[in-house]
């Protein structure tokens, strides 16, 4: 009985949490609504990234942003350079206020629907995100920038996209996708409703990327504590060392050779 | 069928990891030697330079575990020598450990440990190619030390008597050769016999039997310390990673060694050589085209 009525709770909230991304009308009245497929993602073993579902309510002939960003970072990049025949890091390049990810797609082109100066209050598309980060004093920004977006893009953390939403009949529906090797953290979701080149609405949902169980464990440990984790790692491969030729009993130990 | 690696933070194929486990253990068995092809490989996979050396060093403590412990009963462990070239093998693995540190902080360390495999997998080729071209012809007169040598280590200081091998060498040996196989430890993530097991049997002129046992005994406890100050020290150790590659290591080097006697050792060991060498020279022009990116992050977002 007790599990039954467990079942019937998670089964509840896993229909109310989703709802309550928000159902409230925005400040004009008009309906709008925003729903994801996941409230957390779970990273473990299995985990080899995961798509979610982005979908609401929002007035008809409206045109939809959505935006998958993380908090905002320093992040420290060495440039390259040649030294003799090799490529070697030759100084450090700081950039602040950075995303590790951020993702925006929409209905229409952005500058389509919104005047530049919108785009960069709100942080939207290309033109918002550089203007939202600061490169290292005495740099040529555009080429940091530039480079800095390209890397994230070819690590599958940043994407700007053209389009991608598809809405029709007040309904709007898109997707992004975590890439697996994308850092576990808080991830927020926006969802801009724009009319007459101006953002008439907007709902932010949050969405959770946690380690759990054993890789929770594992890589917290050797974070935090690692002369304990170093003894773990330690432990761990003799065990398995002397499992494994227990298993062949005629192992002489021949890998350890090299 | 992919699992997550937690310190490396990537998803892989879990067969496909096992296979080059399985595949570097085969070599092993077959020929002896090709434990060091572990890390270029993960490299190649796209782990993380300093994951792949400080997991490869991890999963050698469990590869070296069961044959120290036959040696050690059957009384084939100096261990005299053993501890000597294991206090060098703390010692530069601790250097080999900060110095990873160093690197890694410049931005550096990748283009290092690449590097170092570069030279080191083409002397390894070419040592293989000529063996395995000319072992036919040897085999009259042993490898063991030349007089020459042996004059110049018995005028070194801190003689001592070492009754397991019986030798008379100076203490300096041992922990020079442990020392330097600690540093390469930690930089490249490999045990170092392919080096000690010569090195020792001509410059310090041991039996061979002995020098294996003494080798895997110093190879157990220094990879062991590395793995534990790598830990500690960069957190670059992904346990799960190297308990991985264990399983498929230990059943690799089962199946190699069963099949030693059927194949023509000598006409693989020339493939295998010529196998090292065009690593060896992909990743040397890895290091030379200009990079996709003038950029490199520094340091884990996760």
């Amino acid at each position: 009985m007790k599990k039954g009525a467990a079942a019937c709770i998670v089964f509840a909230a896993a229909w109310t949490l989703p709802a309550l991304c928000g159902t409230a009308p925005d400040a004009r009245g008009a309906p709008m609504t925003l729903h994801t497929s996941a409230r957390q993602i779970e990273v473990t073993p299995r985990y080899c990234g995961e798509l979610v579902k982005i979908w609401g309510k929002v007035p008809r002939d409206s045109d939809v942003i959505v935006k998958l960003v993380s908090p905002r970072e320093t992040a420290m990049f060495s440039r390259k350079g040649k030294v003799g025949p090799f490529w070697l890091s030759v100084n450090r390049v700081r950039f602040e206020n950075v995303p590790w990810m951020y993702k925006i797609k929409s209905t229409r082109p952005l500058n389509d629907i919104l005047p530049p100066g919108l785009q960069v209050r709100y942080q939207l598309g290309e033109k918002g995100l550089k203007s939202s980060i600061r490169v290292q004093d005495g740099l040529d920004c555009g080429l940091y920038l530039n480079e800095l977006i390209l890397i994230r893009e070819k690590d599958r953390l940043f994407s700007i996209c053209d389009t991608g939403v598809v809405c029709g009949r007040g309904e709007f529906r898109t997707s992004f996708f975590w890439p697996a090797d994308g850092p576990p953290g808080r991830y927020f979701i926006e969802a801009f409703v724009v009319k007459n080149r101006k953002i008439v609405g907007s709902k932010t949902c949050v969405i959770d990327v946690k380690k759990v169980g054993m890789e929770a464990w594992v890589s917290r440990l050797s974070k935090t504590h690692g002369i304990l984790y170093g003894a773990f790692a330690v432990a761990l491969a003799i065990a398995a060392g002397l499992s494994a030729s227990l298993a062949f009993k005629h192992s002489r130990g021949e890998l350890a050779e090299s | 069928m992919t699992i997550f690696l937690p310190v490396a933070g990537i998803d892989i194929n879990l067969f496909l990891l096992i296979g080059v486990g399985a595949f570097v253990g085969f070599v092993q068995g077959l020929l002896g030697s090709g434990g060091f092809l572990l890390t270029p490989l993960l490299i190649m996979m796209g782990v993380n330079p300093a994951v792949a050396t400080a997991s490869g060093i991890n999963a050698i403590v469990g590869a070296s575990v069961s044959g120290t412990y036959t040696h050690l009963k059957a009384g084939h462990v100096d261990v005299k020598m053993g501890l000597l070239m294991l206090a060098g093998g703390v010692a530069g693995g601790g250097i080999g450990t900060i110095l990873v540190k160093i690197l890694r902080a410049m931005g550096n360390l990748d283009v290092v440990i690449i590097l170092c495999y570069v030279v080191f997998m083409a002397v390894i080729g070419v040592i293989m190619f000529v063996e395995g071209l000319s072992s036919r012809v040897k085999g009259e007169e042993g490898s063991r030390g030349s007089s020459a040598v042996l004059k110049w280590m018995g005028r070194m200081p801190f003689q001592m008597h070492f009754k397991v091998s019986d030798v008379e060498t100076s203490a300096l040996a041992p922990l020079f050769l442990g020392g330097f196989v600690g540093i390469l430890a930690a930089v490249m993530g490999v045990g170092g016999g392919f080096f000690l097991i010569p090195a020792m049997t001509f410059l310090l002129d041991m039996p061979m039997q002995v020098v294996v046992g003494t080798v895997l005994f110093q190879m157990l406890f220094t990879s062991g310390s590395v793995t534990f100050m790598q830990a500690a020290v960069n957190h670059n150790v992904d346990a799960i990673l190297a308990a991985v590659l264990l399983v498929g290591s230990t059943l690799g080097a089962q199946m190699g060694a069963r099949l030693v006697r059927r194949l023509k050792a000598d006409q693989l060991k020339v493939a295998f050589s010529l196998m090292v060498m065009a690593m060896s020279i992909k990743m040397l022009n890895d290091l030379l085209v200009s990079p996709a990116f003038f950029l490199v992050e520094l340091g884990a977002r996760r």
